[in-house]
């Protein structure tokens, strides 16, 4: 009798912790494992891609949630009287992690840290005209001019870091030890072990948050270690799996993956040279479009996301029913003989060296554009010498990859790459006025439906001028233990997604 | 041609007579018979004898990505469903090439060099070996890796890059080769005789330095196609269109996990031609040095 029993007795247990796994948990130690530890962990001090160790300590005055909303953070609420004033309500009694007050001189402080020659993201806050103090809770922004994608500005890159601990420890050693009010409060760096932890925040502002007692961030620059340590269960989280290690991944169980794209407009592209031969001319590059079978593209390289224009679907800013160019080499070799290139014509593709997905993309572009006769010879370049190249005019085609300019805002998929004036309008070259005046248009207004409609038109002109080849975009993948919960990744930058809500079965 | 004593016939002779050594040459053959091969085919058939015999070394397939070794693909398809038999066999052709360019241009200036070091001596011989020295100071492998980032990655700067790292030895077993030959009488007698310095070096001095750099190119062959395919495992190689087999070892890293035969071929192409050409370098050694055979045999 009592050999029949314990196994149901333990199958219950087993059933009813599934259940109970559905609620979350407190407590626990998350270990992450990174390619590198940044050099500062200042976050007005250069801001590094998967330098989610930065973003931990700190919180913005708003945030965004996963339906691209605003939502209160260390602001309860804020106003937009006119396209050039913003006004914030401060959430009371807010300590930092050193027991000093947040209040409005503290975030008037930052914004005045942002703005100095030490910050490094001083250029995207350059448009701060002043900041004034209303009351001891409210601040004030003014702007020198209309700049609507400025709530997306605080909600990314404006994080409140501690004036006193700054004061008291001086900006270098404020990199070595941040000091804000997020959810986790730094407790030791270690370089030499490549270890970086943060415990809770006892005194969060935010109630019952965070779960987790403490993270671990180990440093494990070769990704195939990593990828071991996360097998073996050293570390319960990886930022960045190498994508063709996933099949493998999977069948060992106990592991997911979540796509760090989450909701960011990051693309991958191949653009093309709007002013100069043969690209300039809009039917080549439209033939171009049509003679590259973007499904075949994905299912080759594997793990990419299909977009269908400059914006991925995600964004607000994208027209769902937008005109979309498929695959279609009749059409495409028709294009090419109106535009008078019959017989074709020989192109350097630029691509840049040490991502395998790039080179498999440049070799599967060379095979598709051969038969419409064009001679793709593809020439391998470090980062650098690309981006060089191609600020000073010198391509006709390349393989490119945009990160949003950093922000959720479809302006930074829009405005910074087709503007004609925009300081980034070397990747294509591309130049329309009507564009531009529409992008201009949508950057004063504050209002988001009224400026969706104008991203809408602006999108379709672009698609129809075809600048550049949206074919999709390659994934990464965070992969973390199966007993880890809460990952929703936003966007790339940073890497790590709410760091409150994250937990762990114990 | 088969008269005793030549060169030829008793190095036809030591082959027969160490049946390793002949493997190892009869794979070199082969070898080279594919790298002549892909040559004819990519520059006179556009692709079409390999495309009949086996697939072509560019054709992709979506279907057939990442299939392990079958009687369909041998050797199995890369992440692009290529055959990658049908690319090891392409990347000998550059992978040859690029050594013999390599080894020929080292070969060269290195004789050269050491010719005029050796045979002039003094301040000149002082200076060029100063130099030489220098350069044996740096690891070879990293003087490349930098001549070859500077130059950009491409066909023609990687032989460069590879011969920079090389010509040194060949200058120094030179000059002291013709060190030693310089006093001999019958180079001072034709000194004697009224000789000029040309015909001295080219009639005198240089056919018998020719054997020491015959079996130092020999020699050298391997490790230049160990450093080649390390310099197109890090991204310095020839474009990735042009298949090479350090190129491909590179690629094949990526998929180690799901895809063994990706790196595991043409990493052993590149163990047996280094392998066969050190066997043949140290046959070369005992044909031009009959005293080292004695030697070994006693």
């Amino acid at each position: 009798m009592k050999k029949t029993i314990t196994p149901i007795i333990l199958l219950a247990l087993l059933l009813f912790s599934c259940f109970v796994s559905a609620s979350p948990q407190y407590g626990g130690i998350l270990k992450m494992g990174t390619r590198l530890i940044q050099p500062s962990l200042d976050p007005h001090h250069d801001m590094g891609f998967g330098g989610f160790e930065k973003y931990v300590a700190f919180n913005t005055l708003i945030q965004y949630d996963q339906n691209l909303e605003f939502q209160a953070e260390l602001a309860e609420s804020w106003e937009i009287p006119d396209n050039i004033t913003y006004i914030f309500y401060l959430r009371k009694g807010v300590r930092f992690h050193d027991g000093t007050e947040f209040n409005a001189e503290a975030v008037k402080w930052n914004f005045e840290r942002m703005l100095s020659d030490y910050s490094q993201v001083r250029t995207l806050f350059d448009v701060i005209d002043t900041i004034e103090l209303i009351d001891d809770y409210t601040v004030k922004i003014k702007l020198k001019h209309p700049y609507a994608p400025f709530l997306d500005l605080v909600a990314s890159n404006a994080l409140m870091v501690s004036p006193a601990a700054v004061e008291k420890m001086g900006n270098e050693g404020f990199q070595k030890h941040p000091v804000g009010t997020g959810p986790f409060v730094f407790e030791t760096l270690d370089r030499q072990k490549g270890e970086l932890v943060f415990v809770k925040n006892e005194n969060y502002w935010r109630e019952s948050r965070p779960y987790l007692d403490k993270i671990i961030i180990r440093e494990i620059p070769d990704d195939q270690t990593r990828l071991f340590a996360l097998q073996t269960g050293d570390i319960d989280y990886d930022n960045n799996v190498l994508t063709s290690n996933m099949d493998e991944l999977r069948k060992t169980g106990n592991i997911k993956f979540v796509s760090i794209l989450g909701k960011s407009n990051t693309i991958d592209f191949l653009t093309f040279n709007c002013q100069e031969e043969p690209f300039n001319n809009k039917k080549v590059r439209q033939a171009v479009s049509y003679a590259l079978d973007q499904e075949t593209i994905a299912q080759f390289i594997g793990h990419t996301e299909l977009i269908y224009g400059p914006l991925p679907d995600t964004s607000w800013g994208s027209n769902p029913d937008k005109p979309v160019r498929k695959y279609d080499p009749e059409k495409a070799r028709k294009l090419m003989i109106e535009a008078g290139y019959e017989n074709g014509f020989s192109v350097k593709l630029k691509t840049w060296s040490n991502d395998p997905k790039r080179d498999d993309l440049a070799l599967i572009v060379k095979e598709m554009l051969a038969e419409i006769n064009i001679n793709v010879e593809i020439e391998v370049l470090e980062t650098g010498t690309l981006f060089q190249q191609l600020m000073q005019n010198d391509f006709a085609f390349a393989s490119m990859h945009w990160g949003g300019g950093g922000s959720l805002d479809p302006n930074g998929n829009l405005q910074l790459l087709f503007d004609s004036r925009s300081m980034y309008n070397w990747i294509s070259n591309y130049r329309n006025i009507e564009v531009d005046t529409l992008l201009q248009q949508a950057l004063e207004i504050t209002d988001r439906s009224e400026r969706q409609k104008l991203y809408w038109k602006a999108e379709e002109l672009i698609i129809e001028d075809q600048p550049m080849i949206w074919f999709g975009r390659f994934v990464d993948y965070i992969a973390y233990s199966s007993k880890v919960h809460g990952v929703e990744p936003l966007k790339p930058a940073g890497y790590f997604p709410f760091p409150d809500e994250i937990w762990i079965e114990n | 041609m088969f008269e005793k004593n030549t060169f030829l016939y008793r190095f036809f002779k030591t082959l027969c007579q160490n049946r390793l050594a002949l493997s190892a040459f009869l794979l070199v053959l082969l070898f080279t018979f594919f790298a002549l091969l892909s040559f004819i085919d990519m520059f006179f058939f556009n692709e079409k004898i390999i495309s009949s015999l086996l697939y072509s070394p560019s054709r992709m397939s979506v279907l057939e990505k990442l299939q392990p070794p079958s009687w369909k693909h041998i050797l199995g398809t890369d992440q692009l469903g290529r055959d990658l038999l049908a690319r090891i066999i392409y990347g000998s052709m550059v992978s040859l090439v690029v050594c013999i360019l390599a080894v020929g241009l080292s070969g060269i200036t290195g004789t050269v060099i050491g010719l005029i070091a050796g045979y002039s001596g003094g301040l000149i011989d002082d200076i060029v070996m100063r130099i030489v020295d220098i350069m044996l100071a740096f690891p070879g492998i990293i003087l490349a890796i930098a001549v070859a980032g500077f130059l950009g990655p491409g066909f023609f700067s990687i032989v460069l890059a590879l011969a920079v790292k090389s010509w040194v030895i060949y200058a120094r077993l030179i000059r002291s080769r013709v060190l030693e030959i310089k006093n001999q009488e019958y180079v001072r007698a034709a000194y004697a005789m009224g000789a000029g310095n040309a015909r001295i070096i080219f009639r005198h001095i240089l056919p018998n330095c020719i054997s020491t750099l015959i079996v130092q190119a020999a020699m050298d062959m391997g490790t230049i196609m160990i450093a080649e395919a390390g310099l197109s495992f890090i991204g310095l190689g020839p474009q990735p269109s042009l298949p090479s087999w350090g190129n491909m070892l590179s690629t094949g890293r990526n998929y180690i996990t799901n895809g063994w035969w990706l790196s595991v071929f043409p990493g052993l192409a590149i163990f047996l031609t280094v392998l066969c050409f050190n066997l043949i370098g140290d046959i070369l050694q005992e044909v031009f040095d009959p005293k080292l055979k004695n030697k070994k045999g006693e």
